[in-house]
């Protein structure tokens, strides 16, 4: 007797809190920090045509990490010859979302009978898996530098694990144990999920259930449809630069068209440059999980995503495009994504008034490498920093967050560096007067000054160091871009973007990370607005 | 009752015999629930008043007031109260400065710069107000390294400048003092409070590691901040409290709920009041730990639902689960806490239509308007309009009569938002709303137990709060629980529960060594050092010599690992067998562990001192005319369909009664409903225990 408009809620509650249960049970069993701390993952479960009906939170960008591969897979794998039971994986770039040593494990679900009706897939990081450097790969010029590929295999057949294959991937791993770990953390969450479905379909009934999919992503259609009616119509373009490719010096052009029409929102890439030598080309997929990563901002951030949010989205790039890589070029480094996330926002910004300025416009962090100088043992840390956000029409852009793309990773804690590493930090602050001035300013970047306790490699990472944000009606982009200096106040000084150096114990780095851009004329600041940014120091001279 | 086991040497009046009652009032969102206990008559008086937002210790005056009984025979008194917690949630504390680090100012402001999942697709973030203002932080020099040694000595005349700019240039009442690897060693700290608390006595002040023992600067210092931003709050609540019922005539002991279940001194309450900001919550849980061990059941589920919430906790083999993290409105508090999740539903959640699905909640109507049948303006359908249409509540006594609901509100409230849109019928409507809440609330029960690697059918259910009684059942059907339990009053059991705590009090030094015989050695010296500190700390404060059950607690964590798992130590233990006692826990938690080396980052003591509790198998005194059961028709959601049963109530309900639903069944404050599926049992102590049948 329950209505069908409960039976849907309850059918779309019932998808969620089996992604949602699969999540759990990663981050429960993962072994490594990535996973657990980062949320570098994505989970998803999509139905027979490989329509997504329900994901699980990882990190922002990560919104349907997972439907490109799987229906890649769903066209170059004989479908017909999968068995409940298996496990098949794939980490081959290009017709993945990511790079390799994001491992996709994908399993079909057969509720009864000889169809598949379900498709679970847990895309997670893993550890090592053969590439050239350890911890990150910052130049490879091929895919084969870049790790170990699985091409889409069925490495569990009818729930027993292919021992052959399992060892060709522990003999190409520097750290077996993890990668057996996370392994099975993965197929854990993916039994989870069967389990979960199965008892969907048992309580609903197969042909009940499916129609309720459809009626499911219809209305999320519908919803993004309601949105997309507020926008106006027409042709957009932006650019942005990234800042080299890790091989040569020369800066990347990246460009985006976004087109709105009555029944469409298209961003079109192709008017950025080809692929590269370095390993910052980005494989379609993952173009495609950038893109609706901002299309979810703009159209429905409060709900829960379905095939049908992105129904009305349409993502261009041609093969052989920056954004749209093919073998063998490298993909390794995922930072163009970031750098080129809020190219949408800049197109649409000047016709679209709630869309906020540039943020400082890119994950600048580091990575240290080494012998712990009291311990003996090697250590691997990363800090993901903070960086200032786009003021809106509304408000100030907030001081020292993450990159949109990554809203929920977190910084590692100065306690943390300093025990687990050689780096003493002897200052971490917010930078005065970073933020791009406006009648609303943009949020603050962060200056972090450690002082190296015994020899150290340090990775900068960061790719938009040359160029500035952008802000509209009058308000200015930061003063501040995204580096690194290392050797501050001696005469070898040097400031870097994306580098990797050794330091002795006693030398110095410095990083240092762009404010977000302001809205709208300085000069109409709000007077009170404008004193309490003096009085606690923000700003630090008035205009 | 036992003398020995109560530690405290005297009770005020015990020699006069005039030591009979124990009072506890909980307040929450609508009502301030009181219960008292007569030890002597074994008799439970129970009432509701509402809150007093304005003045909120003007409700517990009242609440103490309306008794009918001899204030002067009250021996003890426990409160809990949301009162901390609403002063950081609605921005009313006091002003704060922080001294920290030079160099170090902002780390409060930079925090850790993530989103929450609820806001991460929001680019267009806004930040919130802050609770300290940057200009009122200081940094002053001085440096302890991560092993705890001593870079750069404490700068005395640069913290007495920071002190006095911020105190009298920047008006702050409180001060939270928080330096790097203070964890490891608290030197730099202790001296600060020490010199501040002599030359700034009007000042509050908190610090990082007197409150955490724990790694990472930005929630030690977060927790410092919250410390000192409610503490003049609560310093003054709890003083007219003990103001208002002391001229009552009241002169027993006075305790406050802590976040884990323990009760603390208003002294101890005062000077840490971070430790009390989930106390309300945490009573529902204390009374839950009391019922397990009371009714020998090892696993135990507990649901407070009430109007706005819904609060589940687990008790696994007797031993609630606690975390030693919890957020509060985006800012991290390291403090033992039970791990209480918020699921986001009760009685006054809001049902309504979006284009073709029906969703319920997380919009609540709460206390004001509330529900539509209240009639006080609410013209949304909530989940209680809809228990009024399907009968499950009885509008002719409602809250035992208290309060006066109406039928045609509900009613109408439904045909207009739900049946209208989707052209359906207001049973059908009614129901869906269940369907709808029930389904998603068992879903995240389900996610909440996966993640310890549990299963519901594992647990006994236990309901209670004002809508505990009417969703457990169900709850107990989707999740297929073999048994669901119901206290004796359960819209007053967080409060019940509260005279089932014990006090308690912790102390901790860091360790950060890895284990081995070696510090096992160490760690023996200090147990010994610790509990001496802490004792003697306990007397103090309490002006009495108590002799305490002592318990130890290792914080231990795989070399490079960030968190820690709590595990219990004991002077006799090898370092195998803690390492071993560790590695199970890990394996429990997480479904693996490593044979790899692990640390102890700290040690922790717990001093509990066993306080007389009620029976749960009392009687009830003053009960209304418990009345004949009569005929009424509800929908049974085991056959979908409107049925004819009865309503009675329950305390005629005897021990040994057994009964197979449909069935409904009053309180004072609430109505179980169980289903045709379902069959009923009174234990002998008064408990209802409901059984899913085959």
């Amino acid at each position: 007797m329950t209505s069908r408009a409960a039976e849907l809620e309850i059918v779309s509650g019932l998808f969620l809190s089996a992604a949602e249960q699969m999540r759990r049970t990663l981050v429960r069993t993962a072994f490594n920090a990535v996973i657990y701390e980062v949320l570098d993952f994505g989970i998803s479960v999509a139905d027979s045509k490989g329509r997504m009906i329900a994901e699980a939170a990882g990190i922002t960008s990560f919104i349907g990490a997972n439907d490109y591969a799987l229906n890649t897979l769903i066209k170059k794998l004989d479908m017909s010859a999968l068995r409940p039971g298996d496990v098949v994986m794939l980490n081959y770039p290009y017709w993945n979302s990511a790079h390799a040593s994001d491992a996709l494990l994908m399993a079909p679900v057969f509720i009864d009978g000889d169809d598949i009706d379900i498709f679970l897939c847990v895309r997670a990081h893993w550890l090592d898996i053969g590439a050239k450097d350890s911890g990150y790969v910052i130049d490879s010029c091929d895919i084969h530098q870049e790790g170990l590929i699985l091409p889409g295999v069925r490495i569990i057949k009818e729930g027993v694990l292919d021992e052959d294959l399992w060892k060709i991937l522990e003999f190409n791993s520097r750290l077996p144990e993890a990668i057996r770990g996370d392994f099975g953390a993965q197929v854990a969450s993916l039994r989870t999920g069967e389990r979960c479905v199965r008892d969907i379909f048992r309580k609903f009934g197969k042909a009940n259930t499916y129609d309720a999919i459809d009626e499911l992503i219809d209305h999320a259609d519908w919803e993004t449809r309601q949105a997309l009616k507020n926008f106006p119509k027409g042709s957009w373009t932006a650019e942005e630069w990234l800042d080299d490719d890790g091989i040569s010096d020369r800066m990347i052009k990246m460009a985006v068209k976004v087109t709105i029409d009555d029944d469409k929102f298209t961003a079109d890439f192709n008017g950025s440059d080809p692929m590269v030598a370095g390993p910052v080309n980005v494989p379609f997929g993952a173009t495609t999980t950038m893109t609706k990563t901002y299309f979810k901002f703009l159209t429905s951030p409060n709900s829960p995503s379905n095939h049908g949010h992105y129904r009305a989205l349409d993502v261009k790039a041609d093969p052989g495009n920056l954004f749209h890589a093919v073998y063998p070029s490298a993909t390794y480094m995922p930072w163009t994504k970031m750098v080129a996330f809020e190219m949408i926002a800049k197109a649409l910004a000047p016709v679209v008034d709630w869309i906020p300025m540039s943020s400082g416009g890119d994950e600048p962090g580091f990575m240290a490498v080494g012998r712990h100088g009291r311990t003996g043992g090697t250590f691997v840390v990363s800090n993901n920093e903070g960086i200032g956000w786009g003021a809106t029409h509304r408000h100030d852009g907030a001081n020292a967050l993450q990159h949109p793309s990554t809203s929920t990773v977190r910084n590692t804690p100065i306690e943390v560096l300093e025990r687990q590493a050689n780096l003493f930090h002897e200052e971490l602050a917010l930078i005065n007067d970073s933020g791009g001035i406006g009648k609303y300013r943009g949020g603050l970047g962060v200056r972090r000054q450690v002082k190296i306790t015994s020899e150290t490699e340090i990775i900068s990472m960061k790719k938009k160091s040359k160029t500035s944000g952008w802000g509209l009606k009058g308000g200015q982009p930061s003063p501040v871009k995204n580096h690194m200096v290392l050797w501050p106040g001696e005469k070898r000084e040097k400031k870097v973007g994306l580098h990797r150096a050794t330091l002795q114990a006693g030398e110095r780095f410095i990083n240092y990370s762009a404010g977000g851009a302001g809205w709208g004329e300085p000069a109409q600041r709000d007077a009170e607005a404008a004193d309490y940014d003096i009085r606690n120091g923000y700003v630090t001279r008035r205009k | 009752m036992e003398r020995e086991a109560f530690g405290i040497a005297e009770y005020p009046g015990e020699r006069t015999g005039m030591a009979k009652y124990k009072f506890s009032i909980d307040i929450g969102g609508t009502f301030i629930d009181a219960v008292l206990f007569d030890f002597i008559s074994e008799e439970l008086v129970a009432f509701k008043l509402p809150t007093t937002p304005e003045d909120p210790a003007a409700g517990v005056i009242a609440a103490a007031e309306r008794l009918e009984v001899p204030v002067n025979e009250i021996f003890e008194f426990v409160h809990g109260t949301t009162l901390g917690l609403n002063a950081i949630l609605e921005r009313k504390g006091t002003s704060v400065g922080i001294i920290t680090n030079s160099g170090f100012e902002d780390i409060f402001e930079i925090g850790r710069g993530s989103l929450s999942f609820t806001d991460m697709y929001r680019f267009d973030f806004e930040q919130s107000r802050k609770i300290v203002e940057r200009r009122n932080v200081r940094g002053v020099g001085g440096r302890i390294d991560a092993y705890g040694a001593e870079i750069d000595s404490l700068d005395i005349d640069g913290l007495r400048l920071a002190a006095s700019e911020l105190v009298r240039d920047g008006d702050c009442k409180a001060l939270a003092i928080s330096f790097l690897h203070s964890y490891a060693n608290d030197d730099h700290e202790v001296r600060a409070v020490e010199l501040l608390r002599r030359e700034f006595p009007g000042v509050e002040i908190s610090s990082g590691a007197a409150l955490a023992r724990e790694y990472r600067e930005y929630e030690r210092t977060s927790t410092a901040v919250l410390d000192a931003y409610i503490k003049p709050v609560l310093r003054n609540y709890l003083g007219r409290v003990a103001g208002g019922i002391e001229s009552l005539g009241f002169g027993g002991n006075k305790y406050i709920m802590n976040s884990s279940g323990g009760a603390l001194t208003f002294d101890i309450g005062e000077a840490n009041p971070v430790a009390t900001v989930m106390s309300g919550p945490a009573g529902g849980v204390a009374g839950a730990l009391h019922v397990a061990r009371h009714a020998e059941r090892k696993n135990i589920l507990s649901i407070d639902i009430g109007g706005t919430s819904l609060d589940a906790c687990l008790i696994i083999d007797f031993e609630p689960t606690d975390v030693f993290e919890a957020v509060i409105d985006n800012f991290p508090v390291l403090q033992p806490i039970f791990d209480i999740r918020n699921l986001g539903a009760g009685g006054g959640s809001i049902a309504r239509v979006d284009n073709r699905l029906l969703r319920v909640g997380p919009q609540s109507a709460g206390a004001e308007p509330g529900p539509a049948c209240y009639g006080r303006g609410g013209e949304l359908a909530t989940v209680t309009d809809a228990a009024l249409v399907l009968g499950y509540l009885d509008s002719s006594n409602f809250m035992g009569g208290e309060m006066k609901i109406a039928n045609d509100l509900a009613r109408a409230a439904l045909s207009e938002h739900i049946c209208k849109p989707l052209s359906i019928g207001i049973e059908e409507a009614a129901k869906s709303v269940f369907d709808v809440l029930v389904s998603r609330t068992s879903s995240s029960i389900k996610e909440m137990l996966l993640e310890r690697g549990r299963d519901p059918r594992d647990f006994t259910l236990l309901a209670f709060g004002g809508c505990g009684p009417l969703l457990g059942p169900m709850i107990q059907r989707e999740l297929e629980m073999p048994e669901l339990m119901i206290p004796p009053l359960p819209s007053v059991f967080s409060a019940w529960g509260m005279m089932a705590s014990d006090l308690s009090f912790s102390d901790s030094s860091s360790v950060l060594e890895p284990v081995s015989e070696a510090s096992l050695r160490r760690l023996r010296s200090l147990s010994r050092s610790l509990e001496e500190r802490s004792l003697a700390e306990l007397r103090r404060r309490i002006g009495a010599d108590v002799a305490p059950k002592i318990k130890f607690f290792a914080r231990i964590r795989f070399i490079g690992q960030e968190h820690t798992l709590s595990v219990g130590y004991h002077e006799s233990d090898s370092h195998e067998a803690l390492f071993k006692r560790f590695s199970d826990a890990h394996f429990d938690r997480f479904g693996h562990t490593f044979d790899e080396p692990a640390e102890i980052v700290s040690l922790s003591i717990r001093l509990t001192i066993v306080t007389r509790k009620p029976r749960i198998s009392c009687e009830r005194a003053r009960l209304r005319d418990t009345g004949e059961p009569v005929k009424a028709s509800m929908l049974d959601m085991a056959s979908g369909k409107v049925v004819e049963t009865i309503r009675t109530r329950r305390s005629g309900l005897a021990p040994g009664y057994c009964v197979s639903g449909p069935m409904l069944v009053d309180d004072e404050g609430s109505t179980l409903v169980i289903h045709a599926d379902q069959s009923l049992a009174v234990e002998e102590d008064g408990i209802i225990s409901v059984s899913l049948v085959e």
